[in-house]
């Protein structure tokens, strides 16, 4: 997984949204142990520091957790998994929707070439 | 940690001191057999096989002498200014030890080379002289003339002695000048190298000037030497007195080298804690 | 164990004909890796050569490790200068004895590591070396202690990409929350993904002091855009 970071947005901000995108898609699956702060640090040529920060971010909204000796772990909670995935897709839908309406498309016309789009 | 210094210190200069010690007394030993040969060999081919060879062998020889002496004084110059203020301070003053450390870490190989050249050269001169008759012949000569000297005149060995303190002295006197003359040479910022120069010739200036005074000095006290032979004679006999004449003497110009080399010391060491500027 | 890894006042030093630092105040905490940027000239080398005992400051206070620089501090620092420092007959296996002798901290395995994956070869001499394997050994001997504070001078002004991203993963991988790395550079884009902190310095002043993250929230821009705009010629 190659990490991509813009250079005018806090770096935090984007550890903390590819590191959701990877546990959403199943780059790190349920359960499944994550590798250490340093290590994550080295692949994405970040700071330490920002990168623990990031990773107690997601500990607070549940998609983390950690076990004080052997290290932080994915949830196996699949429905908090999912929660996050919608919130995800709720999130580039009217992303979508508002650049088409600044395009001059209404919300029922965005929908049809949608359609349009999945028969042709 | 002094001792790890001592000890790269004398692998870094090792390479250049052993070749050229070991080539010298090549040198001696090859001299030494083409003028042994030029007694056997006959007369005609004597000018071409041996004399201009040996001729050659000879001045080469001398040149190491005078090589030895000057490399020697180039390496302790090159030491002191690369490894401590040029590029390669970086490392050193970055290790954990003191200046002082580093000073003496320079100074005691430099004078084990120092005491190491003299010997060499002593070696090579042997080594030029020596053949089947002359060996029992010097040892014959040493000998008695050790056995005199023990009862002729005990005092000999102080007189002796004292002379070996004054050669080590003289070497680290010599030393510390010049390694005072670098650091004040690089007080300044461009043209280090010339003032260090300006810097030695000063120092120079200033010793012989002390020594006129003092000697000065000395020779404006009513009689002397005689008051301070008459001093020991109401004590010892007339042998020893004189004996003790000269140690005076080479005892005050130890005196004057401690003196001296203890100024120098203390210039490189103050200025080495205080004002060390590596560019 | 002192707060500060570094903490100067006033810390003030002139050349002939330039005045170098300016009398300034810094404190450099624990755990973070620091960037000290500013242009050619700055200031940069003469206030981590103060550091390291390397320059006497002319006025102002600085402690390092809880010490003036000396002996007690040089244990702890570890100096990587802007220039080529080794002894250049010894082989790399020599210099690595060396370091080994002189700094209890310098772990050799690491070293020889470092070595095999940088591909030297650890039996040739200095002299012979390129420029650029030069600084790699350099970087690999000053990397290779645990020291409490890294002082890198210019770690990244001439190596190759693969040997700069080496270079900064191995300062992640170094990371400890105890020690600290203060990196000199003006190739800002490289570095500023793994500091905490920029310090900005500029003729011998200190012009900005503040995390990188907090560059980057308040000023919707990249530290390195920030540089550009701060240092407009």
């Amino acid at each position: 997984m190659a990490w991509n970071l813009q250079s005018d947005r806090p770096i935090y901000a984007q550890l903390v949204e590819q590191l959701r995108r990877m546990i959403v898609t199943g780059v790190y699956p349920a359960g499944s142990k994550l590798p250490a702060v340093r290590e994550l640090a080295v692949e994405a040529a970040v700071n330490p520091n920002t990168m623990q920060r990031a990773l107690v971010r997601l500990e607070e909204e549940g998609l983390l957790y950690a076990q004080r000796t052997s290290g932080r772990y994915v949830t196996e909670d699949n429905e908090k998994i999912m929660e996050a995935k919608e919130a995800m897709a709720a999130e580039l839908i009217s992303g979508f929707v508002s650049d088409m309406m600044r395009l001059g498309y209404t919300r029922e016309q965005t929908i049809r070439l949608l359609e349009k789009k999945r028969e042709g | 940690m002094l001792r790890k210094l001592i000890k790269y210190e004398f692998q870094a200069t090792a390479r250049y001191f052993l070749p050229m010690y070991l080539l010298l007394l090549v040198f001696a030993g090859l001299t030494h057999l083409l003028i042994s040969v030029s007694f056997s060999v006959n007369e005609t081919l004597r000018t071409f096989l041996v004399e201009i060879p040996s001729a050659v062998m000879s001045f080469a020889y001398v040149a190491g002498l005078v090589g030895v002496f000057v490399i020697t004084v180039l390496l302790v110059v090159a030491r002191f200014y690369k490894n401590l203020l040029g590029n390669e301070g970086y490392l050193s003053f970055t290790l954990p030890v003191t200046p002082m450390q580093h000073v003496w870490g320079k100074l005691i190989p430099a004078l084990v080379w120092g005491i190491a050249g003299y010997t060499v050269m002593i070696l090579s001169i042997v080594i030029l002289a020596m053949d089947a008759n002359t060996i029992p012949y010097f040892a014959q000569v040493f000998g008695s003339l050790g056995e005199a000297m023990m009862r002729e005149a005990p005092h000999s060995w102080i007189l002796f002695l004292l002379l070996l303190l004054l050669l080590i002295v003289g070497i680290l006197h010599a030393y510390l000048e010049i390694y005072a003359a670098i650091v004040v040479g690089c007080q300044v910022k461009k043209l280090r190298i010339l003032a260090g120069f300006g810097a030695y010739v000063g120092f120079s200036m200033v010793e012989q000037l002390l020594m006129s005074i003092g000697l000065t000095a000395l020779v404006m006290l009513p009689d002397f030497p005689a008051n301070v032979y008459n001093l020991f004679r109401y004590m010892q006999t007339a042998e020893d007195a004189a004996y003790m004449v000269l140690e005076v003497m080479v005892g005050c110009l130890l005196l004057m080298n401690i003196v001296f080399a203890a100024a120098y010391y203390i210039v490189v060491w103050q200025l080495l804690r205080k004002r060390l500027n590596l560019e | 164990m002192e707060e500060y890894l570094i903490s100067c006042r006033d810390l003030g030093k002139s050349f002939p004909g330039c005045r170098a630092l300016n009398g300034i105040n810094l404190e450099l905490p624990r755990g973070r890796i620091i960037g000290l940027l500013g242009p050619n000239g700055s200031g940069k080398s003469t206030f981590l050569k103060l550091c390291n005992g390397l320059l006497t400051p002319d006025r102002g206070e600085l402690l390092v490790c809880g010490s003036r620089p000396g002996v007690e501090s040089k244990k702890h620092v570890s100096y990587l200068p802007e220039r080529s420092y080794l002894n250049d007959w010894m082989t790399v296996e020599q210099m690595i004895g060396f370091f080994k002798d002189f700094y209890a901290d310098f772990e050799e395995a690491r070293a020889y590591d470092m070595l095999a994956r940088l591909a030297v070869d650890p039996a040739k001499r200095m002299k012979t070396m390129s420029k650029g394997t030069k600084e790699k050994v350099q970087l690999i001997l000053v990397m290779s202690r645990r020291a409490q504070l890294y002082l890198l001078d210019e770690p990244i002004g001439g190596v190759d990409p693969a040997a700069r991203d080496f270079i900064l993963s191995t300062i992640i991988t170094n990371y400890n929350p105890e020690g600290s790395v203060v990196i000199s550079t003006h190739l800002i884009a490289d570095v500023e993904n793994i500091l905490d902190d920029v310090i900005f310095i500029n003729s011998g002043n200190i012009v900005l002091c503040d995390s990188v993250e907090n560059i980057r929230a308040k000023q919707d821009k990249s530290v390195d855009m920030l540089f550009r705009e701060v240092f407009r010629c």
